[in-house]
């Protein structure tokens, strides 16, 4: 054994333990080897020592984005090394089994159809009692989305209700409900291209690129996976798809391209109930301020005012008891929780009246609950006394009693202390003065 | 975790099960990263580049034909992942300059100095890439030659071969600051 030799081994074994004996023999001889050794055991250490410590937040981030990701879907196969191709295969794998759980767990119908999930950090906890109706859903996603204050969890929110009207609008189409299907599209429009692309725009800068990447590969599969579907289904059908299709693809080339929020789409006045939950759920997740968020925390209550009453005129008191859950929600957290932190905040005199403002506009809006319970025909009556019900805590927060929806401070306005006084510092009202002069 | 116990977690991993696939992560998120952080230098964070390993590796867990083999296929994709990401124009302009490990130096360790640690630091950034690849793999994962191989896509011989030449390489380079032979 030489120097040459015995170099050789040194540098490519770990420790002198995986040294042949020869090797040691010929090292524990030789201050040259040894020396060697010594080295290049000081250069490993100085190489394990050298890493730069990193962020202890980023391995739990890891934990938030991997327990919103879907299960992959068994045995799908590599179709080419391309790395584009293995995400779209990743990604139909992940839309598959995200859908298949959650037909098990009763969140999709059965009948809905196969689309990818979008994978987005961690995702809000499911109901216990998971809605099955549209109507249903879309209130408890906005019963989730102002009861939320970090754009992680309005990503996460937006996304499930994205795919959700996704599935809404395939249900329609092929169902030739050609008035349907269009609104659900601007809605879908108005979640991605305006709330969940500008919500991904104030995620953190770490989180943004791996959950924009993971969103927008996931939306541009879904838009392939709807144009193909509108190839295959009849032309009407076909052509009720494909502006779908297209919200997906400019979605997610928006997302890719971290563009932040489009301009909401042009007809902001004119749609239903559902329509105007959309659209203030959405101003709610890009509000700025907790009197913006309040502000829209009240249409949206408004909003599922008016699905209350659709729902229990229509006969369905149970749905109306859920939705009544959701107004709760909604009123306490969104409405009266803003109020109470703007005015935590010494507001200036103007935001101290806009809050006022906004507490008699919540109130109003579930007043008419209780006008139309009034006159309500019998079959309605339970339904509407369910959801006043199931309310009743946030009514009463925003100034309404829980028993019959009388004003929680009896009197006229001007005794409030809310509004100048009409009398201009006559102790009465104008007119009565003049009546009880004889 | 042994290697029966780590079979197990990716098996169950592949299943669906959340919570062995974060101890696998546990496992591997150090060696992990630290090699990417060697890879990488400054051009990306080690961080970044852990996480997109991890996430790909779990949305493509059951392409995994051979569970034995997990080590050696999330150290491929971390490979893959970091590459792809040096290919593409730097993000960042600092200065290359690393931080040496932060340690006190004593009288006798002299290879904790600071001066020895940017030496060091400057020594590794100067190994060509295969080199620095294979001789970082070897040190942070204690990986054997033969996973090497396969995480490297070449023989067991190249790899060997590779780390011994870069620990020569280093060893010449080092050998001032230590007070040792070249």
């Amino acid at each position: 054994m030489n120097c040459a030799s015995a170099e050789s081994w040194l540098l490519a074994a770990r420790t002198a333990a995986d040294l042949p004996e020869g090797v040691r023999g010929h090292v524990a001889g030789c201050d040259h080897c040894r020396g060697l050794q010594r080295l290049v055991s000081a250069i490993d250490r100085q190489a394990a020592g050298a890493v730069r410590p990193g962020d202890p937040a980023a391995r739990r981030r890891l934990d938030t984005i991997l327990a919103a990701l879907p299960d992959p879907r068994p045995g799908v196969r590599r179709a080419s090394r391309a790395r584009s191709h293995v995400l779209a295969l990743l990604f139909v794998a992940v839309g598959v089994v995200g859908w298949l759980v959650g037909w098990a767990t009763g969140r999709v119908a059965p009948t809905r159809p196969v689309e990818p999930t979008i994978p987005v950090v961690a995702p809000p906890d499911p109901a216990p009692n998971p809605p099955n109706s549209f109507d249903l859903r879309l209130a408890h996603f906005a019963a989730e989305v102002t009861g939320q204050d970090a754009p992680a969890a309005f990503a996460a929110s937006l996304t499930a209700v994205a795919q959700d009207i996704r599935a809404e609008a395939v249900r329609t189409a092929e169902a030739g409900r050609i008035r349907d299907t269009p609104r659900l599209v601007a809605m879908h429009d108005r979640v991605v291209r305006h709330g969940l692309a500008g919500v991904l725009a104030r995620l953190p800068s770490d989180t943004r690129r791996t959950v924009s990447a993971s969103v927008s590969a996931a939306l541009a599969l879904a838009g392939e996976d709807l144009a193909r579907r509108a190839d295959a289904v009849a032309p009407a059908v076909g052509e009720l798809l494909r502006p779908l299709a297209e919200s997906c693809a400019k979605g997610a080339d928006q997302i890719r391209g971290a563009k932040g929020p489009a301009a909401p789409p042009a007809s902001e006045v004119g749609g239903g109930p559902d329509d105007e939950l959309i659209r203030h759920s959405v101003r709610f997740v890009l509000a700025e301020s907790a009197l913006a968020k309040a502000d829209a925390s009240a249409d949206v209550s408004a909003a599922v005012a008016q699905l209350i009453t659709s729902v229990a005129f229509d006969g369905r008191p149970d749905e109306a008891s859920q939705l009544g859950v959701s107004l709760d929600a909604i009123i306490l957290k969104g409405v009266a929780g803003n109020l109470d932190r703007t005015l935590a905040g010494q507001p200036t005199a103007a935001a101290r009246e806009e809050a006022a403002g906004i507490r008699q506009r919540s109130s109003r809006a579930t007043q008419a609950l209780e006008r139309n319970l009034a006159k309500a025909p019998p079959a309605a009556r339970a339904g509407l006394e369910r959801a006043l019900n199931a309310s009743a805590k946030g009514r009463e927060s925003v100034g309404h009693s829980p028993d019959g929806g009388k004003p929680a401070q009896k009197g006229p306005p001007w005794k409030k202390g809310d509004f100048e006084h009409p009398g201009k510092g006559n102790a009465v009202p104008p007119g009565w003065q003049k009546k009880s002069v004889p | 975790m042994d290697h029966e116990t780590e079979l197990d977690c990716v098996r169950r991993a592949q299943a669906g099960d959340r919570a062995a696939f974060s101890a696998l992560v546990d496992r591997y998120w150090s060696p992990v990263r630290a090699w990417l952080d060697g890879l990488a230098g400054d051009r990306e964070p080690a961080d970044d580049l852990a996480q997109e390993t991890f996430l790909k590796a779990w949305l493509s867990l059951r392409q995994l034909s051979e569970p034995a083999a997990f080590r050696v296929w999330v150290f491929r994709i971390a490979k893959t992942e970091a590459l792809a990401q040096l290919r593409k124009p730097a993000r960042r302009t600092e200065a290359l300059t690393r931080e040496p490990a932060t340690r006190q130096p004593g009288p006798a360790q002299a290879l904790e100095t600071a001066e020895a640690g940017a030496a060091f630091a400057a020594a590794v950034r100067g190994l060509a890439d295969p080199y620095r690849t294979a001789y970082l793999l070897w040190t942070h994962d204690q990986m054997a030659y033969t996973e090497m191989s396969r995480v490297l896509e070449t023989t067991e011989e190249t790899a060997r071969w590779r780390v011994c030449e870069a620990r020569r390489r280093l060893a010449r380079a080092m050998a001032p600051h230590l007070g040792g032979k070249s």
